[in-house]
């Protein structure tokens, strides 16, 4: 399994790699961009907080990674009228000629100009495009698609009934949760981060389910903080990694365009440990174990609170959620 | 112009005409639209949440109420995992064995391989979860360029769509006006009055209030059957930073979309849906 890491900069690749990054991916918006579409984000996430600079410094990233794969992100849910061919020509060429292994998207209309454009292959499915089955997969297949990247809010035993031949499958591995369906959430980051006021005023809703729901996002905000040990204190699948490898998955994405070089590198330590074990035979228990002595945080693993797959844990006592 | 009206129980009896032009909820739109535009669908099931999808009996109960009223019965489906993939192959099994055979608005791309390989009589329409176009009720729908609508947005996913025998196209009012595109493409367009989803999930506040303190709703509410008890409920919430009147309907947060937007998008439709409130 490969462990596919966030970057925004050539310096990063190297300690990444060191920490045991196989994969990576960035996000990055075309040259004409801001100029044709002012403040708009063309990948999800702010291009001066967590983009990559520009199309050199790409070039100096994809230098660096050497035979790493690197991946840029054009994974806006819609975009603004002539969005599209500008896209399509920017991930043309970046696959064409700036070595860009894949894109990663989920505008159907970009996908689909990308595919006549014959880059089906290089193609990653964003996990915005909700892909919760595995007709669903089969349908991205025959479309020519080369890997999906299966949404947050599935259990291990939907993940395993999503897999299916011929696709490569990416499962989210760690940090940033999502209160929504991020694929049907229609907000953007870019007004504010929406879902962490919601149900703040919701009528007749009983108290203690609003703050237990409070609690929740909160944690999906990986706490806003850290352990004491440096490490990110947000949602994990590290202990299903086992589950995750005998389901089929390729690929484990770690979250966070946008942190800091430390988190990154906390964070891939972090799957890199798990992933080793899991190599190695070992099992759910024992990765809990080795990364709560690594990282700190045990409650929040001994109540599950913060399991991106919870459902690996059966017999575990049910949480004060 | 004709419409169709989202009822919430299988034998509900639609409102008249006259009746609908006076009621808030619909009234203005279907002025605008064409006050002698004709009933010609009922829509019944989950757009939002497979738990909320009917069973046998309350489906084939729905069309049976259709053919009675002379009217197009349309069964709404969500996005599925594979358990409600399976209870829907399940739900038109029974129906087709029947000699039902609803329209049936899909919102996952699973939903119609489903529909294409093993029901092709029924006729697919693409639902509004398909549109991911931007709804953020903080912002201000969006102005149209010098072209006017947006019509090109969707042109590909309206293509494909055609091609794999679809026959109808279904949004609600989003901030860019367009998705439902010109007509060209030979798709029936669609349009849902006056709710505009907001945003949708698997983690519950309605599930989460009925579920004991202890039992993890939020931890491990995915794993975890549902009650469906959102049924008929639909809550107001007030945010600071928006004036869009906000519905939490069972796992989905809605806004009123105001009757300025929806009149651009209705220049844009064949057809409209009303909702007397907001629905999962």
């Amino acid at each position: 399994m490969k462990i596919l890491s966030p970057l925004r900069a050539a310096s990063e690749v190297e300690p990444l790699l060191a920490a045991g990054a196989d994969e990576f991916y960035c996000g990055l918006e075309p040259p004409d961009w801001k100029a044709a579409y002012g403040a708009r984000w063309s990948n999800r996430r702010h291009p001066d907080a967590a983009g990559v600079p520009g199309v050199e410094a790409l070039a100096d990233i994809i230098l660096a990674a050497g035979a790493a794969p690197v991946h840029v992100a054009l994974n806006s849910l819609h975009y603004p009228p002539g969005a599209v061919t500008m896209l399509a020509e920017f991930g043309d060429r970046l696959l064409r000629d700036a070595g860009v292994s894949a894109l990663i998207v989920a505008d159907m209309d970009l996908m689909l100009a990308l595919v006549e454009a014959g880059h089906g292959g290089k193609l990653h499915l964003s996990s915005l495009a909700a892909v919760n089955n595995a007709a669903s997969c089969e349908f991205f297949r025959e479309l020519g698609l080369g890997r999906v990247i299966l949404p947050r809010h599935l259990t291990l035993t939907e993940i395993e009934r999503c897999v299916v031949d011929g696709l490569e499958f990416e499962a989210f591995l760690i940090n940033d949760g999502c209160v929504f369906e991020e694929g049907l959430c229609a907000t953007t980051h870019a007004a504010g981060t929406f879902c962490l006021a919601d149900g703040g005023g919701l009528k007749c809703m009983p108290a203690d389910v609003l703050e237990r729901y409070d609690f929740w996002k909160w944690v999906q905000n990986n706490c806003g903080c850290a352990t004491s040990k440096g490490y990110p204190l947000g949602p994990c699948g590290l202990c299903a990694i086992p589950r995750l490898q005998a389901a089929g998955i390729r690929c484990l994405k770690v979250v966070g365009r946008e942190a800091s070089l430390e988190r990154k590198l906390a964070s891939v330590r972090l799957a890199a440990v798990a992933r080793d074990i899991g190599r190695n035979g070992g099992q759910a228990e024992h990765i809990k174990e080795e990364i709560i002595a690594l990282r700190g945080g045990a409650s929040l693993c001994t109540d599950a609170r913060a399991c991106y797959y919870p459902d690996l844990w059966p017999g575990q006592q049910e949480v004060q959620l | 112009m004709d419409y169709g009206l989202r009822i919430a129980s299988p034998e509900s009896t639609p409102p008249g005409c006259q009746e609908l032009l006076a009621a808030e909820w619909a009234g203005e739109v279907l002025h605008e639209a064409c006050p002698d535009a004709s009933l010609t669908a009922l829509y019944f099931g989950s757009e939002f949440c497979q738990e909320l999808l009917p069973g046998r009996e309350d489906t084939e109960a729905f069309c049976a109420h259709c053919q009675a009223l002379g009217l197009e019965a349309v069964l709404l489906t969500p996005i599925v995992t594979y358990k409600g993939l399976d209870r829907l192959d399940r739900l038109l099994a029974s129906l087709t064995g029947q000699g039902w055979f609803p329209a049936v608005v899909f919102n996952d791309w699973g939903v119609l391989e489903l529909l294409r390989k093993s029901y092709p009589a029924i006729p697919p329409r693409m639902g509004r979860l398909m549109n991911r176009g931007l709804r953020d009720p903080r912002l201000t729908m969006q102005d149209m360029g010098p072209d006017g609508e947006n019509t090109a947005r969707g042109a590909g996913i309206r293509k494909l769509a055609k091609s794999l025998g679809v026959c109808a196209l279904e949004s609600d009012a989003d901030l860019e006006p367009g998705y439902l595109g010109s007509g060209d493409d030979g798709l029936e367009r669609t349009l849902h009055v006056p709710f505009t989803f907001v945003a949708s999930g698997r983690n519950c506040l309605e599930k989460a209030a009925v579920t004991p303190v202890g039992a993890g709703t939020f931890t491990r509410g995915l794993k975890t059957g549902c009650t469906a008890p959102c049924r008929g409920v639909c809550r107001r919430e007030v945010r600071q930073d928006t004036d869009q009147p906000l519905w939490r309907a069972g796992n989905t947060l809605f806004f009123t979309a105001q009757q300025a937007w929806i009149s651009r998008h209705v220049a844009l439709a064949d057809k409209l849906v009303f909702h007397q409130q907001a629905m999962p």
